[in-house]
């Protein structure tokens, strides 16, 4: 008979936890139909994939003439730009030794790679594209830092947020020429369409910056000729403000920009009761979101999609692979220096990269599936792209050594697994 | 009995009157110079039909388009064969960290793509309506085309957009 005595508690605990997520969920949904003009959306989810498509949504449902503001954190995940390689951006082999690894992300916004985890906040804003400019909250950004005591907080000519050296003072919120020692606190990336646009950006506030190294820049690199984008390797830093303190800055800023003063009092009043809610008066809307984002059906599909190895590697633009030539005997092939630390390097990379001299074997893929390959290893085309599928090619040909070293630098990825 | 008298001989001078408009509006449709200038739409793509194939037209993204956004870094072109709808996605754009979508401003099969924009991404900024264009499209309606703004129409549009 336990059950009787078992079953009211737990539903008085499930009544009272329908409760809460009805509220949240009730502010939330209700915020998304509204025409309310400025609208604030903080997640609670630490979902890359999830997060990421509540900002689709957040850009494309929402009326054209609507400035929204989404903040969120993500799990450690290694977050690629739309147009990139991840052979080229990210060192597989590591990434599939290690015991705890990031996810990897392709996101919709254009730009170069960087590093999601839960000592960063990342900060969205989607508005009409008529008011479109990109440098327009990267400065709103600036100014809410300025407040947190970072002094020397700055929008610079790439329209990233970086930190200028110790002792040097700026009025200007943007930078119009070149300063040697700045260090990089935050990117921006941007998605343009028609009527609406994002721009986003990734906050370092206590990443840990050591941990990320040695997934970033990949062994292959070298070896790669690529088409789309590459990354710009910056000096990085964190700015060390809690996160909590960042993101009711941000969110203050944002609201003073677009609905003044009175919007900000309306706002601290919401932010404190941590509630959520609306003034249609005033025109300003606050709501805290957390998995149930995940219920709309758009949501849902971008969460597919974006997690689709089709999206994550079989978007990536044409590249090709050059590998070094075979030796007739199949002699062993020296070990590839481990890649530097990126952190450390202020060097910007160029885009196109150039395979070493003496390589002989071209591998030529698009959208991650092999279009074309030197012999002996025509048998790769109409293939997907993966270090262990070339690896084993090269094997069943004799050429043990060279599949080694092609799986050493490559690794092998969850692509390869399924389709053709 | 008049007015039936009126109607039956109004009807055969009323009727080749009517059938003469037409034939002569479709002849303009097809053989005249109308189709021969470019058409835009709100998307700021162009749409031009080929002198030599009226069923072959020419897409590409317009001046205005290339201007607001800066340095084109990469463009993904459409696969050739895909069938596509108004609206739907053919291609992108990146351009100073930033990512756009490339709308089919018409129906149909996409016949080819522009190779030499893949390789060079650079030509959208050097020569948009012209060198720069994404692809050919087969064309399933021509009305789709009759539809969009001509010249004059998207420059006010764009006038707009700036205000």
């Amino acid at each position: 008979m336990s059950p009787s005595r078992g079953l009211p508690f737990a539903r008085t605990i499930s009544r009272a936890h329908q409760q809460q997520f009805r509220r949240y969920k009730s502010t939330f949904r209700a915020l998304l139909c509204s025409q309310i003009p400025v609208q604030v959306y903080i997640s609670r989810s630490n979902n890359p994939y999830l997060n990421l498509s509540l900002e689709h949504h957040l850009f494309q449902i929402t009326p054209p003439e609507i400035t929204t503001l989404l903040i969120y954190t993500n799990s450690p995940s290694i977050v690629l730009g739309r147009n990139q390689n991840p052979w080229v951006e990210v060192n597989h082999p590591r990434l599939s030794s290690a015991f705890n690894p990031p996810l990897i992300v392709r996101r919709r916004s254009g730009g170069g790679t960087v590093f999601h985890d839960l000592g960063n906040v990342n900060y969205s804003v989607a508005m009409p594209t008529s008011t479109f400019c990109r440098d327009k909250h990267a400065q709103m950004v600036v100014r809410a830092l300025r407040k947190l005591g970072v002094v020397g907080a700055v929008v610079n000519k790439r329209h990233d947020i970086v930190i200028l050296p110790e002792g040097m003072v700026l009025e200007e919120t943007k930078l119009t020429q070149e300063v040697a020692g700045t260090r990089k606190v935050s990117g921006s990336a941007y998605k343009l369409t028609t009527r609406r646009s994002y721009h986003h950006g990734t906050m370092l506030l206590e990443s840990r910056l050591e941990d990320v190294s040695g997934y970033l820049r990949s062994a292959a690199r070298e070896w790669m000729k690529a088409r789309g984008v590459g990354s710009v390797r910056s000096m990085v830093a964190n700015v060390r403000v809690e996160e909590r303190k960042f993101a009711g800055a941000v969110v203050e800023e944002f609201v003073r920009m677009y609905a003044g003063e009175e919007g900000v009092g309306i706002l601290r009043d919401t932010m404190a009761s941590r509630k959520g809610g609306m003034d249609e008066e005033v025109g300003v809307g606050v709501c805290w979101v957390g998995e149930e984002a995940g219920e709309i059906e758009e949501v849902q599909k971008g969460v597919a999609e974006l997690m689709s190895l089709e999206w994550i590697y079989g978007q990536t633009p044409q590249f090709t692979f050059s590998l070094p030539a075979p030796k007739a005997d199949d002699e062993p092939i020296p070990p590839l220096p481990q890649p530097k630390d990126p952190l450390l390097r202020d060097v910007a990379t160029p885009p196109v990269l150039q395979p070493p001299e003496g390589s002989e074997l071209d591998i030529i893929a698009n959208k991650g599936i092999i279009q074309s390959a030197s012999p002996p290893l025509e048998n790769l085309v109409g293939k997907r792209f993966d270090g262990g599928t070339i690896a084993d090619e090269l094997k069943s040909n004799g050429k043990s050594s060279l599949g080694k070293w092609v799986e050493s630098v490559l690794g092998r990825t969850p692509w390869s697994n399924i389709g053709p | 009995m008049a007015s039936l008298l009126r109607s039956f001989f109004a009807r055969p001078v009323f009727k080749p009157t009517c059938t003469a408009r037409v034939v002569v509006r479709r002849r303009n449709f097809t053989a005249g110079n109308y189709f021969l200038c470019k058409k835009y739409t709100e998307d700021h793509e162009w749409v031009l039909l080929s002198d030599s194939n009226r069923n072959i037209a020419t897409v590409g993204i317009t001046k205005y388009a290339q201007n607001a956004l800066g340095e084109v870094v990469f463009v993904e072109l459409p696969q050739a064969n895909t069938e596509v709808e108004v609206g739907q996605v053919i291609g992108a754009v990146e351009s100073v960290k930033s990512a756009s979508d490339i709308l089919s401003p018409i129906s149909g099969t996409i016949a080819e793509a522009n190779s030499k924009l893949g390789r060079n991404p650079k030509l959208i900024n050097m020569s948009a309506e012209d060198d720069g264009w994404i692809c050919k499209i087969e064309v399933k309606d021509p009305v789709e085309i009759e539809a969009l703004m001509d010249k004059k129409g998207y420059d006010a549009y764009v006038v707009g957009m700036d205000h």
